[in-house]
């Protein structure tokens, strides 16, 4: 019942953010509830036995009989901690969002609920079609959220992000319908249960595209890959960044991006294991495509969130290439990058929301020498940025570091590119720090009176700041409880039957 | 030859109250000295007679004929679960046309008692089509509710555009009928007979090699197409639907579909598709140009009522995929199990255009108005409630889950991949991709672009209150979701 509990109790969230009458108190209720979400996440980490690998808290009702499609929930040692990053932010995000939102607060926050929902079912789903349901949903509110409270060209970002995500996905749909049919020919009946398709042989011809596991490959790859997004398919992010509101940015990068890469190890990985083996170098290459293409895009920005975002993409291909290096090492730095580009690119969004809601402008050029005014806002937004350029004793270092390592397991020439990407990336943030915060007085010091952060913006960034030193020093307590889910994927690379484990549980 | 028996006549009964009911309306018109009686009064004979007939059908088929299949007045007419079921939806949604007519400006007041006649005279044709089981009565059913129609799309008082797509439906629906009396004779002069029950005795053998019989076959089918707007008979849809009044537009968006589609859920089991190799491979590409140009062409219109009939030509597309994974079925019970998808696919779409025409015709506050995607400006600000169901409905076209134009979709999609028409379902999926555009945009007018001052959307005294309108509207809204969700009760019956 716990599962059920995590997904429902944002949708009663926005019951009762579209029924409250008094709109005064929207803010405050937000938050509240979005405490108690987290709470409950708290309660679902802390209930789960981490020495266990497979499922937990399984719950599975049938739920159309013709096709055996189930409402199938439970989580692993991979899921839980996309779920914990889930309802981690989402307090943050309301609490950000106090002062940047002033106009249609209710539908705001019905959206935002509505977001967290559909995110949260994604990551512990485990039938096909009710993955596909929560995927597809999630977009819903999002568009609303870029389309609504967005910039000045929301209406062009929010329809590119959409129909982007949305005509990537849809081969994933004909992809689920012929897995369907795969499952009743191999095993005798229709089943959209993940775990009933790691059982199925898909035949593999290597080197010949029109094979079918290859085309199943590339049908769910291309989903998640717009989603993520790799390379040639990221220009709808930078558009979407830039016209969201703080909190959709944050959302976007610290979770929505998630779904793509989480697919990636959920999905691909264990369903096609020859395909990806097969074409694992072609992801390596555009994954660090991306790494170099995105630092370099970041590097010749004018708008402070381009370039963040930008270096998502950036990031994202650390992630990718990480993933497809399929050795142990690279996969648990996959996972742990994941959280900490929630974290810190997360941070970051807040960041910049923060100084715009001082200035109204994001261009760079108008900054310079901030840091004698807001001294605070200065150190917070330096320890972020050395989070997201991986410098040692913070997150973003053991992530990258482990990422690099397994690549250079894989292939050695290959990491070397990689290298040259951290590189890049400690280039262009350091430098729109220089530019931001330091050097002669911009017009925007002249102009404004700039203000430090109030108690309650630091009490935005103070978990936040907290994790990015938390996970950078510590990073064994998370990398002792990755090591059951990513060691069983690993081994079971090679073996077909992968069977998995369900416990029952919860509450 | 038998003679017909009481037992036909109770069967047919739930016609017999159509026809009666039917005249209700002008009979009390007449009655009032050719005065309009009030339009409520005219809405209760209505929907009385509509649902009479509906509940007359669905215990004639559970009490009567024992939930099977009965052949009546010499097989020229069969009643069983599939005749049941569409019978009653169709009455049904018919009921909902009649409520948008009386608040619709270019049906409502002078006119409506006919309008209302001329309503159930063409069900009478509808009902007769799905239960007929010969080309006779099939041409007969096609041409009973295709009359009736034409009268109806040109009553608009003074509406230049609704006199034009009335001549114009009825030059090309006449010459679409001409063609399918022709392929209906040519069937006749070379096999014998026009009943289905003795097309299916034919054999493959002879199917494939009479020529004429083909040629009969592919005529018959052409005129079906054109029923249902398949390319390349979909160009009148775009015009007809548009200058229509908006109800009788969700008339035949709907109803008039339903019935044709199950003529062509018949006659794919009568096997021609998969005897004739080249016809099955025509009714491949004209599924897939359905589908393209139907989306295709939705994506660049500005009147709303045209991007929903292409919208409605695409979704023809997909419920013609079904029936060719239907005619390709072989083993009973995933025959029957496509069948039963291919009506939910039905079903579910009739839900969703009658409830997005519904929102149409709410807008609507003149005779003829041609209302445009971007009148819906700030909609969601004036009219939350309408602007919420109008997306929901929306988002279900397109295909979105958790609504049920997905699960629908996602069905006939497996049904299609099972029979191996892999590439038709990739093209279709392509498809649905490019709807997603045209489904958001009226979103984007409703809730994100600020009113401007002269608009009329913006501002709220400018509608006259339609309370039956709205409330079919949100009705239809949340019946997209509970049906998709809960599809299982809904299959129960259709079943």
């Amino acid at each position: 019942m716990l599962l059920s509990l995590i997904i429902l109790f944002p949708l009663i969230c926005a019951l009762v953010m579209a029924l409250l009458p008094d709109r005064r108190y929207l803010h405050k209720v937000a938050l509240g509830m979005s405490v108690v979400e987290f709470l409950v996440g708290l309660v679902l980490y802390l209930k789960f036995d981490h020495n266990k690998t497979g499922l937990q808290f399984v719950e599975k009702i049938l739920w159309i009989e013709d096709f055996g499609i189930s409402y199938f929930l439970g989580v692993d040692g991979i899921s839980i901690w996309l779920v914990l990053l889930t309802v981690f932010l989402q307090p943050i995000v309301v609490l950000a969002s106090w002062s940047s939102i002033n106009e249609k607060i209710k539908g705001y926050y019905v959206a935002l609920f509505l977001l967290e929902s559909a995110m949260i079912g994604s990551f512990i789903t485990f039938d096909a079609v009710l993955f596909y349901l929560f995927w597809e949903l999630s977009l819903v509110p999002m568009y609303f959220i870029i389309g609504l409270w967005g910039g000045e060209r929301k209406i062009y970002a929010t329809l590119k992000f959409f129909i982007y995500t949305m005509a990537g996905s849809i081969m994933m749909l004909v992809a689920n319908g012929v897995m369907l049919l795969l499952a009743k020919e191999t095993l005798g009946f229709y089943t959209t249960s993940l775990l009933d398709w790691y059982k199925i042989r898909i035949p593999f011809v290597g080197g010949e595209f029109f094979s079918p596991q290859t085309l199943l490959f590339f049908a769910y790859a291309l989903a998640f890959a717009v989603k993520t997004p790799v390379f040639p398919f990221h220009t709808w992010l930078p558009d979407a960044h830039v016209q969201a509101p703080t909190a959709g940015s944050v959302i976007l990068a610290g979770v929505m991006l998630k779904m793509g890469t989480y697919s990636f190890l959920r999905w691909v990985v264990p369903l096609f294991p020859e395909a990806t083996q097969y074409w694992s170098w072609l992801f390596i290459v555009i994954g660090i495509t991306g790494i170099i293409y995105g630092a370099l895009m970041a590097l010749v920005q004018n708008d402070i969130k381009k370039v963040i975002a930008y270096s998502s993409v950036s990031h994202m291909g650390y992630i990718i290439a990480g993933i497809f290096s399929l050795n142990e090492l690279a996969m648990s730095g996959a996972l742990y990058q994941m959280l900490n580009h929630g974290i810190s690119t997360g941070a970051l969004f807040l960041l910049v929301g923060m100084i715009y809601e001082r200035t109204h402008t994001r261009d760079i050029v108008k900054y310079g020498g901030i840091a004698a005014q807001v001294p605070i806002y200065t150190v917070i937004f330096m320890i972020v940025t050395f989070s997201s350029i991986a410098v040692p004793l913070t997150n973003g270092f053991v992530g990258e570091f482990l990422i690099l390592l397994g690549i250079y397991q894989n292939r050695p020439a290959w990491a070397a590119w990689a290298v040259a990407g951290v590189i890049l990336g400690a280039g262009y943030m350091l430098w729109t720090v220089k530019r931001v915060f330091f050097g002669p007085a911009g017009q925007v010091v002249q102009d404004h009176g700039l203000h430090d952060l109030s108690q309650r913006e630091i009490l935005v960034m103070l978990p936040l700041v907290f994790l990015v030193f938390f996970m950078g020093i510590y990073p064994n307590y998370f990398l002792r409880l990755f090591e059951k889910g990513i060691i069983f994927l690993v081994e079971n690379f090679h073996n077909y039957q992968l069977f998995s484990q369900i416990t029952e549980g919860g509450l | 030859m038998k003679i017909v028996s009481l037992a036909d006549i109770i069967v047919a009964s739930p016609l017999i109250l159509l026809v009666l009911g039917s005249l209700a309306p002008i009979t009390t018109k007449v009655i009032l000295g050719n005065r309009e009686p009030r339009s409520f009064v005219t809405l209760m004979e209505g929907a009385v007679a509509l649902v009479g007939s509906a509940i007359l059908t669905a215990s004639v088929y559970y009490l009567l004929t024992a939930r099977g299949s009965y052949f009546a007045f010499n097989d020229l007419l069969i009643f069983d679960r599939l005749t049941m079921v569409t019978s009653v939806i169709m009455l049904i949604s018919s009921v909902f046309v009649l409520i948008l007519m009386k608040e619709n400006p270019s049906s409502s007041g002078y006119g409506y008692a006919e309008l209302t006649f001329l309503l159930l005279s063409s069900l009478v044709g509808g009902v007769t089509l799905v239960a007929s089981y010969d080309f006779i009565t099939t041409f007969l059913g096609l041409e009973v509710m295709s009359l009736p129609v034409y009268v109806m799309i040109g009553m608009g008082h003074d509406d230049r555009y609704s006199k034009e797509s009335a001549i114009k439906y009825f030059v090309l629906g006449s010459f679409a009928s001409a063609i399918f009396l022709l392929g209906v004779a040519l069937m006749y002069g070379s096999s014998g007979t026009t009943s289905f029950e003795g097309l299916l005795k034919l054999g493959v053998e002879f199917i494939s090699t009479n020529f004429v019989f083909l040629m009969g076959v592919t005529l018959v089918i052409v005129g079906l197409l054109f029923k249902v707007s398949a390319f390349p008979f979909q160009s009148w849809t775009v015009d007809v639907y548009q200058g229509a009044p908006t109800p009788v537009t969700s008339y035949m968006a709907s109803v008039m579909k339903v019935a044709s589609f199950v003529v062509l859920i018949r006659f794919v089991k009568l096997g021609y598709f998969a005897s004739s190799t080249p016809l099955f491979e025509l009714i491949q590409w004209v599924t897939v140009l359905t589908i393209l140009v139907g989306n295709g062409g939705a994506l660049v219109q500005q009147s709303i009522k045209r991007m929903l009939a292409y919208s409605s030509i695409a979704h023809s597309g997909y419920v013609m995929l079904g029936l060719m994974a239907y005619g390709l079925s072989e083993y009973s019970s995933s025959e029957e199990l496509i069948k039963q998808n291919v009506l939910f696919y039905l079903l579910a779409y009739s839900v969703m255009t009658l409830g997005a025409f519904g929102v149409v015709s709410y807008l609507e506050q003149k005779e003829g108005a041609q209302l445009k995607v971007s009148d819906l400006r700030g909609l969601g600000r004036t009219r939350l409630g309408l602007a919420l169901a109008l997306s929901l409905l929306l988002l279900s076209l397109g295909g979105i889950p958790p609504f049920v134009g997905f699960f629908t979709k996602f069905y006939l999609f497996i049904h299609a991949l099972d029979q191996g028409l892999v590439w038709v379902t990739v093209w279709a999926a392509v498809g649905s991709a490019m709807g997603i555009y045209y489904y958001l945009r009226p979103m984007v007018f409703m809730f994100m672009e600020e009113p401007s001052s002269n608009d009329q959307a913006g501002d709220a005294s400018y509608f006259t209150w339609k309370p039956l309108t709205h409330l079919i509207a949100v009705f239809f809204s949340i019946v997209v979701i509970t049906i998709g969700v809960f599809s299982r009760f809904v299959l129960e019956f259709i079943r």
